[in-house]
């Protein structure tokens, strides 16, 4: 027995540890667990034989946690900072002086160090020649000087960076203006203290005319790339530039500003990306809300024994208060550490869980176009297909579709004036004055909009059906914490650690669902082949697992830790199969 | 402090009065001092030449860091004005510069109603027939012209 707890342990204990660590352990009581088993005899052998037999393919699973995703997660104004390690690692590693040169190595790499160092490793010498050879140096870098404005607008956004003070600053200041000099937008006399210049053009205007040309483009764009004013000239305002211009500006259209800047680079930055998640400020008129004491007794036992964070938490486990609350965006921005893709991220700040790419919530094993196309299927379709469904008939001859707004079931059409049965759909004479209609009688005829509809509707069902049990999640949550206080008190048996495996059950159902939830639109865009019948039996079985484990957890006792351990681990183990093999 | 016209305002208008641009006229409103009746006549050589063109002039509150928002007042047949007669012009929208001015967007106009793009429609009816029968389209255009910008008048 106590080998069998042991591999359950394991199991759910390797997803908070580092791969490395946990290969290790694992073979190392893979070996002692091999000569035990065959003692073993119990009822349960068939499910370890299950997992033994999978043996080979869970060190599989967890080498490549298809869900695996490195990433840090950096309040909007440590974005310096970023952009600092980026530029010393660059520099670091291909042994360069100039800070200019790492951010230009970036740029051209989607500010992608790791992409950058790759191809320099792949062969250094013609790396080398393609962007330092002195034909490229010197006509698109050094002497660009807009090409060095744009790169060092980057720079320095909320605080003085390392890298920004290695670069000398040109100072914005304009040579040779006319002490009486007259500004052509607001048609004013000016002193030349009073009048600016963008180096690279030269075209002079007032101080006053500049902030006013900026401010108004805050406000309308989306970008922070800035052009002069002069009609026709394409030079761009840098951000030095346009924030002195703003010296005299309210401090939350300079933050817009800024925020616009740290949006084009994350924009411009493939391994950048910002939280869609929103902040609660402060709840209005919030009321404290009353758990029983014995629900903050376990809270605060929770706290300290710390449930093992799988990185998928609630926003709350305590009665929702659904009151209005002030929010504002979250802004936080996400580093990754791999390749970008289609992966979760879970926000440390508002716990909002998202995809990488396409920042709306995580919807494995779908990629971003497919879960794009569902939605917007959804959106557009899903009230007008209810409301489809429940009022409306097609006219069994001409195929209008008729509303049912009251009445008997004797319908005309209006259009072909066909008359027939709305309960049957039989033409109305055949009904005579014997009703019939309550016999079944399979649709010989059926509309090829209804049976695309009728497709849709299937998986639609599914998928809202999952997220509606999802809600209920969180209420075996909370039922779950008052269970497990409830028995401790009781002396039913047990410690807090004991039960603590009730929680953990609700987080991997909570996961399972979820994953299940996204493989319905995931069916619905799979052609009919083998591969979505290979699909459809995984789904099924992951479905079936998730029940179970959902059926055993609703009365659940001490004596069943075990199997829903192991429960557990074939929940889990089943949802990685599905995503390891679909979700690229 | 809003009522007091910027200075740009007031030395545009000026100009515009003492130095007009030939063939096109733009007075303020007596009571708004911001929005400008403009007569473009239509140039030689084109489907709109005879023809006198109405159009209204507003100069919104952030101008000149936002363009001027123009409209024909008079019905005219051409692939970049719509039935509205709103304008598809690049310097009235993103190429808008606070170095233009009233006269120079005037002046755009009147090169439009010259040289007629219909590449970047905004009526799609007028610039496609402009596109597979420019000579009726012409036609259509100066019977416009004729109907609306000479007779009405």
């Amino acid at each position: 027995m106590s080998v069998q707890l042991n591999l359950g342990d394991k199991l759910y204990i390797n997803d908070e540890k580092s791969t490395e660590d946990l290969d290790q352990n694992y073979d190392d009581d893979y070996d002692d667990e091999d000569d035990q088993y065959n003692y073993d005899d119990d009822h349960n052998n068939n499910y370890i034989c299950d997992s033994e037999g999978e043996m080979d393919d869970d060190n599989d699973i967890f080498q490549i946690d298809p869900e695996i995703f490195e990433y840090e997660i950096y309040p909007m104004n440590k974005i310096d900072s970023i952009l600092d390690k980026k530029c010393e690692k660059i520099l670091n590693a291909l042994n360069l002086d100039d800070p200019l040169d790492s951010l230009y190595l970036l740029k051209q790499f989607n500010w992608n160090p790791k992409t950058l160092l790759e191809v320099y490793n792949k062969d250094k010498s013609s790396f080398l020649l393609t962007y330092f050879s002195d034909d490229n140096n010197n006509n698109s870098k050094k002497s660009s000087s807009i090409h060095k404005n744009k790169l060092v607008s980057y720079l320095n956004i909320y605080s003085e960076s390392q890298i920004g003070s290695r670069i000398k600053k040109d100072a914005v200041k304009c040579k040779n203006i006319p002490v009486e000099s007259y500004c052509n937008i607001c048609c004013s006399s000016r002193t030349s203290s009073e009048m600016l210049s963008l180096d690279e053009c030269g075209h002079l205007f007032c101080t006053e005319c500049w902030q006013m040309h900026f401010e108004s483009l805050i406000g309308n764009s989306s970008g922070h790339f800035f052009e002069c004013m002069q009609t026709k000239c394409n030079v761009v305002a840098g951000k030095d530039f346009v924030l002195k211009c703003l010296e005299n500006t309210d401090s939350n259209r300079i933050e817009k500003y800024k925020k616009l800047v740290v949006l084009d680079l994350v924009n411009e930055s493939e391994d950048l990306q910002i939280c869609p998640g929103e902040l609660v400020i402060k709840a209005k008129n919030s009321i404290p809300s009353t758990p029983k004491t014995h629900v903050s007794h376990f809270k605060l036992i929770s706290t300290v024994t710390s449930t093992p964070t799988v990185s998928f938490n609630f926003k709350s486990t305590s009665p929702v208060t659904e009151l209005p609350q002030e929010t504002k965006k979250c802004d936080s921005i996400v580093w990754i550490k791999n390749k970008p893709s289609a992966k979760r991220v879970v926000c440390t700040t508002c716990e909002t869980q998202f995809c990488f790419l396409c920042s709306t919530p995580y919807h494995a094993p779908n990629n971003c176009s497919t879960i794009r196309k569902w939605n917007l299927k959804c959106q557009d379709d899903s009230e007008t297909r209810n409301y489809l469904l429940v009022h409306t008939q097609d006219c069994p001859k001409c195929k209008v579709c008729i509303e049912k707004n009251g009445g008997c079931s004797h319908m005309t059409c209006n259009r072909c004036k066909h008359e027939f049965c709305w309960v049957c759909g039989n033409d109305w004479k055949t009904h005579g004055p014997t009703y019939d209609c309550n016999r079944y009688k399979g649709n010989s005829e059926q509309d090829t909009a209804r049976e695309a509809l009728n497709r849709y509707t299937h998986y639609y069902h599914r998928w809202i059906n999952h997220s509606n049990s999802l809600k209920f999640e969180k209420a075996l949550r909370e039922q779950c914490q008052l269970k497990i206080t409830e028995k401790i008190m009781n002396k039913e048996g047990g410690t807090l650690v004991d039960w603590e495996f009730l929680t953990e059950a609700v987080d991997i159902l909570t996961k399972a669902r979820y994953t299940l939830q996204y493989t319905y639109p995931y069916a619905y865009y799979l052609e009919s082949n083998e591969v979505k019948m290979l699909f459809e039996n995984i789904q099924a079985e992951l479905e079936r697992e998730v029940e179970n484990l959902s059926h055993s957890l609703e009365k659940v006792n001490l004596n069943d830790k075990f199997n829903i351990k192991i429960q557990m681990s074939i929940v889990e183990k089943r949802r990685k199969t599905l995503l390891k093999d679909f979700f690229q | 402090m809003s009522n007091l016209l910027p200075t740009r305002i007031l030395k545009e208008t000026q100009r515009l009065m003492q130095e007009p641009v030939p063939g096109i006229s733009a007075t303020p409103d007596e009571s708004n001092a911001k929005y400008f009746h403009v007569m473009i006549l239509g140039p030689s050589e084109s489907p709109y030449e005879g023809g006198a063109f109405k159009l209204e002039l507003f100069l919104p509150e952030e101008y000149p860091m936002a363009p001027p928002k123009v409209r024909f007042m008079t019905k005219i047949y051409h692939p970049n004005i719509d039935k509205l007669g709103r304008i598809c012009l690049d310097i009235l929208k993103d190429k808008w510069s606070p170095a233009l001015q009233i006269r120079t967007v005037l002046l755009s106009i009147q090169a439009l109603l010259s040289a007629p793009n219909p590449d970047d429609p905004l009526d799609n009816q007028v610039a496609n027939q402009w596109k597979v029968n420019e000579a009726e389209a012409i036609k259509t255009a100066k019977e416009w012209t004729k109907k609306y910008a000479i007779d009405s008048n």
